[in-house]
């Protein structure tokens, strides 16, 4: 009987243990979670899958807070191309992907609204501030001009990998959805928001618990990157003793490379 | 095999990198230069943002130049004292260069800038090189007279502060010497290039220093005004990526012991002719990117690409 009573406790504790554990279980997981960037990085693979309703439509949101970016407008002048215009584009994000199970045109349009997705980045457009430097002064740009600048630096990020929009990417059978969202060279380093949103074929939305996939640097990376940021002045030093330390070194070892291939004191010794 | 690049924030091929120092580094294997002139474009053509390359190649050139130095010590090619002289201007010059640089990309005209530099420097080098060469190779000889020194020579006679030069067998101005180092020092943060290409003709045909003086000379003042234009970089702009640093220099070092083996199989003026050659042909490259339509309006200010 003692023997029963504390196995049933413990059935009893374990599946009081499991419960919260499993009601708090993601609906979406992200996998891997992290990507490190170190000297041998060349980009990455993360897969993102969980559950929705039977047959939903599915729309992943991947995006990274972003910097002030300097852009610079070439025109002729003179018969020579120079930059005739340097702005600063703020508020766009560092990273911008989406992924759709349809194409979005044949979805909800409150629904892609209300996401903050489309199939043309109009989204971020409307929120790109612009200024430019004239002389000594800094001037916000009109919508019209800024948007022309965002819609470039939109280019620009679509060819670094950093943008995209992939519709049908994600894969539904049954209740269960999964895709694979590309990491190029060029990611910031930071926190990945990714949000999840679920159509069912009824018009039902369900926002899904929205992960973070972190992007660090490590090893090599991360020491020199921080060093050549915080420290210039050492990393400078640092820099030169590497590059005389490299030099003497060759220098010595072709000298003894010679006397033993060669048997001699060096090419230039007998010229 | 890629290699994730810390302060360019990009992944290159190791061996696309390797390649192009050994190019660079044949090169100057060859003809006793430097070659850091070469090396900064071929590195933008592959991709590196200009600030970056510019900066990194700095950085290569102090490895190459000490390992070249020691050797031209050892055989007693080193002109100290006219180095030091030169190299009071170069760390003057180094030092405004840098802060032109951060002016420059301030207003983003860097880019522009530095190549219409860069192809008034080639025209010239390579223009007076192959003119010289192509006469020496038909066996004229430059008709001076010494009774009648030009008016430049009068000039530099004519300054102050004229001192002997032992090793170099000279007599010149301080002053004339400090005011070289200067302009080489900030076309050398400018352009990140040793200055090489610059100096060796100015301390042959303007100084007088015999040839093999002139290559000790220039590269042991090179450790010295690289080194100074990397650390001003790395603190004005930070852009110098010791990691691609070390792969160029890891390349030129093995080009470098190749051609210096090669050189022995030309005459001296057709080595002349073949670097003028090149000079002129990355010239014409750039003047090609000045003058044609670009393949996008708008890019990146410079030393954009992050951390």
């Amino acid at each position: 009987m003692r023997i029963i009573r504390f196995l049933a406790l413990l059935v009893g504790s374990v599946y009081l243990l499991c419960t919260p554990l499993a009601l708090a279980a993601p609906a979406v997981t992200v996998e891997p979670n992290t990507i490190n960037v170190g000297i041998n990085f060349t980009g990455a693979q993360t897969t993102i899958k969980g559950a929705v309703p039977e047959g939903a439509q599915v729309i992943i949101k991947a995006s990274a807070p972003g910097h002030p970016t300097g852009l610079s407008k070439k025109g002729r002048v003179g018969g020579l191309w120079m930059t005739v215009e340097s702005v600063t584009v703020d508020g766009m994000p560092g990273f911008y992907q989406v992924l759709t199970s349809a194409q979005m045109n044949s979805m909800p349009p409150e629904v892609l609204k209300q996401a903050g997705v489309d199939p043309d980045f109009a989204a971020l457009t409307g929120m790109a501030r612009v200024t430019a430097r004239h002389e000594e002064q800094t001037v916000v740009l009109d919508p019209a001009a800024a948007e022309e600048y965002a819609r470039w630096l939109i280019n620009i990020n679509k060819e670094k990998g950093l943008y995209s929009i992939r519709e049908g990417a994600v894969k539904v059978s049954g209740s269960r959805f999964e895709a694979v969202l590309d990491i190029p060279a060029a990611v910031p380093r930071g926190d990945i928001r990714i949000e999840v949103i679920a159509v069912s074929p009824d018009g039902m939305v369900t926002s899904l618990e929205p992960q973070v996939l972190k992007v660090t640097s490590v090893g090599l990376v991360k020491g020199l990157g921080e060093m050549a940021r915080t420290n210039p002045v050492a990393y400078g030093i640092l820099a030169v003793i590497i590059a005389l330390t490299t030099g003497l070194v060759v220098a010595n070892l072709f000298k003894y490379l010679q006397k033993l291939i060669f048997k001699d004191e060096g090419v230039s010794a007998h010229h | 095999m890629e290699i994730y690049l810390p302060i360019a924030g990009m992944p290159v091929n190791v061996f696309l990198i390797l390649g192009l120092g050994a190019l660079v580094g044949v090169l100057s294997g060859l003809f006793g230069v430097g070659g850091g002139f070469l090396l900064t474009p071929l590195l933008i053509f592959a991709g590196i943002p200009p600030a970056v390359a510019a900066a990194s190649d700095t950085n290569q050139i102090v490895a190459a130049s000490a390992s070249g130095a020691l050797a031209h010590k050892r055989l007693g090619n080193v002109d100290v004292k006219m180095g030091v002289i030169y190299l009071v201007g170069g760390v003057l010059g180094g030092t405004a260069g840098a802060q032109l640089v951060r002016v420059l990309r301030g207003i983003g005209s860097y880019d522009v800038t530095m190549k219409i530099v860069y192809v008034i420097m080639l025209t010239l080098v390579g223009g007076f090189m192959l003119i010289e060469s192509i006469n020496a190779l038909r066996g004229k000889k430059k008709e001076a007279d010494p009774n009648k020194p030009s008016a430049f020579k009068r000039f530099v006679q004519s300054l102050p502060l004229q001192t002997e030069f032992k090793v170099s067998g000279v007599r010149t101005s301080i002053i004339f010497v400090v005011g070289l180092g200067f302009l080489v020092g900030v076309l050398a943060a400018l352009l990140g290039v040793g200055g090489g290409f610059i100096t060796m003709p100015a301390m042959i045909y303007l100084l007088g220093m015999p040839t093999i003086v002139a290559i000790g000379t220039d590269l042991f003042q090179i450790v010295f005004t690289s080194m100074n234009v990397t650390i001003q970089q790395a603190i004005a702009n930070h852009t110098v990526d010791v990691v691609l640093a070390i792969l160029l220099f890891c390349g030129s070092t093995i080009g470098a012991q190749f051609g210096a083996r090669f050189s022995k199989r030309f005459r001296g003026e057709q080595l002349r002719i073949l670097l003028a050659v090149i000079v002129l042909c990355v010239m014409v490259k750039l003047v090609f990117d000045l003058v044609s339509t670009p393949a996008s309006l708008v890019t990146l200010t410079a030393g954009g690409g992050g951390h």
